[in-house]
């Protein structure tokens, strides 16, 4: 079910994928977050959240729902990564970092050469259509941990950085394709995807059917992201090192980790970069 | 498909084989199921990810753990030098990369990377700023020296690199860059710019760069390197040297564009040392050690004015290279050695050898072939020629050619062997066999000679003779694996697994007989029905340098998949294959899938093969194919004399 687009300022028909107007050249908006705001979408979100409630009422947790609902107007996107893809990201702007680490090969290796290649395409062709290569990943999150099968630490990103342009997906959009609409053709169903600001609207949806009336506050973070299981951020366009306000990461314990954190540190204090670093055991 | 994507970066490695895909990490030693939604994002940026099509899943750990050391080495090599740093966090770079440099790869991967680019000003490596760290951290020291020892000639290999006019890159300039850069090219350039005589020169470099294949894929690759490095001057010949610290008041300098002392005929009355050492080096896969020890023993006996000496040098150290499967510098060292030494013809004969080891045949042939017009006495090139005849499948030539050469030397070995070896290729056995005994008579020492007598006396179906042969060499010769090879192939057609096994069990798969070794118990393990172990023993010989070898092992792979039931598999694992021994085993899949119209296809490329064996087989298969025509051969029976032609290539 598609809306026609036009362009706010000369009326022209815009293209889903569009995000500047081809005839004016006016700023049409975010094609991720717009197509979460559509109302197509929204309808069919606003129905699953509202079955949500009455779920929740029925089963006595809707004060529970509540409270998980509150704590997700604070959630945060989280990218994961490596150590020594945060110490690349963060040293970006160095120019040793740029003379002698920015350059990589991908040995001729053609980009269909490896499933990983095909498998990112085939989806997020779906859901992005025609922008797929302008959308970032990231995982919606309580208490600042990604999900760590994608990296060991994890970098907050700030909400000031990515409010307008971001939008969340019920879950891993590639694993949910697989799951709900596995042909190609089939449309991706209504209700799962929603704007940055309603993301506690989505996740509470999502959320309802694993609260009890026993949980408590300290149990959301798992239940909004566990394992492989979790809320995906989608963001367009790029990030750098400026977007981000915590890096939480594990204490590390042997030397070349201690050194690396130990520089990382540095780079953050020297160059003034907004982020807080956070070890954990 | 199968292969490996591996991200020091990521510290994550991602093994497909089939549909499926497994992650491995850094940290965990266990292999996880990854889901395809995961999938996409594990490696973060995918370019910053190698690939490794060859890759099992029991290598990709090690690699994986390669590539981490690597990049994290990288990482505090860069810390160390980057002067916004506090001294603490330095020195805490310095002790961790201290431990890493142990590793020659590892040592090469920084190298390849800080000689593409002059460092940036004020960086504290360029500044000379060094102190007692210096002497905790020796390694991460020479490493400092080196690269500022070269800072002028890395400015001109990049100055000359950066002025490329940007319309002969056809828009693949920062791909190709990157690959020179990882590949070191960028290095050798700065050290002839430098003129450090231990290297190789300029006119070898550009060889080198014009005969590596991985810059080939690039548009216009070979205008681009001409003019880059026609750009780079060549150095001013000095002696060479190890890195050396210099004192002066009691402070360390640097040591750029400054000649270094060293006793001028110390690694001259050394040579058989400094072989030994290049030797060891090889061995421990410290590559660049090696390549640096070359260097300074070839850059000696050229300075001593003796260029045949070097020549020579390069040939011993090209065989032995040969030996341990090492193509790249059994080519690279007889290439030079030929530069150094065009009129030898012992070097004209380790050059086309090289270029056989290579799979470079017609190559090898015309070189061959210059040489024997040049030097029609030389026996080494006449009994080479005939053997890149063979590896051509030209059988009938190679024996006029081995026959020619023992009428004219009769005392080589060599060449009656030879000869002995394509009557029996030829299916002629009983000329093989009696060309072999008198061979034995005469050299009852050959442990070839001997050994083909048994082979053909297990192609006659002599077999309790042919075990008593094997059994009689092994005995005299017990240290040689290609006897005992043999002789457990023999022992694995008789059904005597243990006693074959006892045979061919080897901790090591360095040499050739080696890997033959390994496809042998391979082979065991699939007779006895352990197809789970015959699997991962041949999926490791698929990583042999020996191209016949592992094709070996890849057609026993798909003969384990026929006994499987999986013919598709089997098919699909075959068919990249081109030797005759794999279209044999595509002729009897496409048999047994009824696809009889490929089969037949496939059996007209054979039909010109003078290879006995090959022509029974095929027959036979083509008897048995036929609608309507009595079986003679059971689908269990090809399976077996398949494997036995494998086992016996």
């Amino acid at each position: 079910m598609s809306v026609d687009l036009a362009c706010p300022t000369c009326s022209t028909k815009l293209r889903e994928s569009e995000k500047d107007c081809p005839s004016c050249g006016s700023f049409c908006w975010f094609p991720n977050v717009r197509k979460a705001e559509n109302p197509v979408e929204r309808a069919a979100l606003d129905a699953s959240y509202d079955i949500a409630l009455s779920n929740a009422k029925a089963r006595g947790v809707d004060s529970v729902l509540a409270s998980y609902t509150a704590a997700l107007a604070d959630s945060v996107a989280v990218v994961c990564q490596s150590l020594d893809q945060v110490k690349t990201l963060l040293s970006s702007d160095r120019p040793v970092f740029i003379s002698f680490h920015q350059q990589r090969s991908s040995k001729g290796r053609r980009p269909e050469d490896t499933p990983i290649e095909t498998q990112r395409v085939a989806t997020d062709a779906r859901v992005f259509p025609f922008y797929f290569e302008e959308i970032k990943f990231a995982a919606l999150s309580l208490d600042g941990k990604g999900a760590s099968s994608y990296g060991g630490c994890s970098l907050v990103l700030r909400s000031v950085a990515i409010q307008k342009r971001t939008s969340v997906f019920w879950e891993n959009s590639v694993d949910f394709c697989n799951r709900v609409c596995a042909i190609q053709s089939d449309p991706i169903p209504a209700g799962y995807r929603a704007p940055w600001a309603s993301r506690a609207k989505l996740a509470t949806a999502k959320g309802e059917p694993l609260l009890g009336s026993g949980t408590s506050p300290t149990e959301f973070s798992r239940i909004l992201l566990e394992g492989d299981r979790f809320v995906e951020v989608h963001i367009y366009g790029p990030f750098n090192r400026e977007s981000f306000d915590r890096l939480l990461l594990p204490k590390p314990t042997k030397k070349d980790e201690k050194a690396m954190v130990a520089a990382i540190r540095e780079v953050i204090s020297n160059d003034g970069l907004p982020i807080k670093v956070e070890e954990y055991l | 498909m199968t292969g490996a994507l591996v991200s020091g970066e990521a510290r994550v490695a991602v093994f497909f084989k089939g549909g499926g895909a497994w992650c491995v990490r850094a940290d965990s030693p266990e292999a996880q199921s990854v889901s395809e939604g995961l999938l996409p994002h594990l490696l973060g940026d995918p370019a910053s990810a190698d690939f490794y099509p060859e890759a099992a899943l029991e290598t990709t750990r090690d690699l994986l753990v390669q590539a981490c050391n690597a990049e994290r080495s990288l990482q505090l090599a860069l810390i160390s030098m980057d002067a916004s740093f506090t001294r603490a966090t330095r020195e805490l770079a310095e002790d961790a990369l201290e431990d890493f440099l142990g590793d020659s790869q590892v040592l090469e991967f920084i190298e390849h990377r800080l000689y593409s680019k002059p460092l940036p000003s004020d960086t504290c490596w360029e500044n000379g700023d060094v102190d007692g760290a210096e002497l905790r951290f020796p390694k991460v020291a020479a490493l400092k020296h080196a690269v500022v020892a070269v800072q002028t000639s890395i400015e001109q290999a990049r100055a000359a690199w950066d002025a490329l006019p940007e319309d002969i890159f056809q828009e693949s300039r920062s791909q190709f860059e990157a690959v020179l850069v990882e590949t070191g090219a960028f290095r050798k350039l700065s050290n002839v710019a430098h003129g450090v005589a231990v290297q190789p020169s300029k006119g070898e470099v550009q060889l080198q760069l014009l005969s590596d294949r991985r810059y080939q894929m690039f548009p216009n690759w070979r205008n681009i390197l001409v003019a880059w490095t026609k750009a780079i001057p060549s150095g001013i010949a000095r002696l060479p040297h190890a890195i050396q610290e210099q004192e002066e008041d009691g402070r360390h300098h640097r040591v750029r564009d400054k000649v270094l002392q060293v006793k001028p005929h110390a690694a001259f009355e050394n040579m058989k040392l400094q072989k030994a050492a290049i030797l060891e080096q090889l061995a421990r896969g410290s590559f660049g050690q090696a390549e640096r020890y070359v260097n300074e023993l070839v850059a000696h006996q050229l300075s001593g004015q003796r260029p045949d000496l070097a020549a020579n040098s390069l040939c011993d150290l090209a065989r032995e290279a040969k030996g341990r499967g090492l193509f790249a510098y059994q080519l690279e060292w007889s290439r030079r050695a030929q530069e150094i030494s065009p009129g030898d013809p012992y070097v004209h004969n380790q050059f086309a050898d090289a270029l056989l080891g290579q799979g470079e045949l017609e190559e090898a042939l015309a070189t061959y072939e210059s040489t024997v017009k040049d030097f029609p006495g030389n026996v080494v090139a006449r009994n080479g020629q005939a053997e890149v005849l063979k590896a051509l499948g030209r059988f009938p030539e190679a024996l006029v050619m081995y026959e020619s050469t023992v009428k004219d030397f009769p005392q080589d070995v060599v060449a009656r062997n030879g000869q002995a070896e394509v009557l029996k290729a030829l299916g002629r056995l009983p000329e093989a066999l009696a060309t072999y005994e008198s061979t034995v008579k005469d050299f009852p020492e050959n442990v070839v000679a001997r050994n083909g007598q048994a082979e053909v006396l297990k192609a006659l179906g002599r077999l309790p003779d042919a075990l008593t042969a094997y059994e009689s060499t092994v005995k005299d010769f017990p240290q040689d694996v290609v006897v005992r090879n043999g002789q457990a192939t023999l022992l694995v057609q008789l059904n005597r697994y243990g006693e074959a096994e006892a045979l061919v069990q080897t901790e090591h798969t360095r040499t050739r007989s080696e890997w033959t070794a390994l496809h042998i118990l391979a082979s065991i393990r699939m007779k006895q029905g352990n197809f789970g172990e015959a699997d991962r023993l041949l999926s490791r010989g698929a990583q042999s340098p020996w191209v016949d070898v592992r094709s070996r092992f890849i057609g026993t792979r798909a003969l384990l998949r026929i006994r499987m039931k999986k013919l598709q598999d089997a098919e699909i694992l075959i068919r990249s294959e081109n030797s005759m021994t794999a279209k044999v085993i595509q002729i009897d899949i496409y048999r047994r899938m009824k696809r009889i119209g490929e089969a037949q296809s496939m059996l007209r490329e054979l039909r010109d093969c003078s290879v006995a064996e090959i022509r029974n087989l095929t027959r036979d298969l083509d008897q048995n194919m036929k609608p309507g025509v009595k079986r003679t051969v059971t689908d269990d029976e090809f399976l077996d004399r398949e494997l036995v032609m494998l086992m016996a290539a």
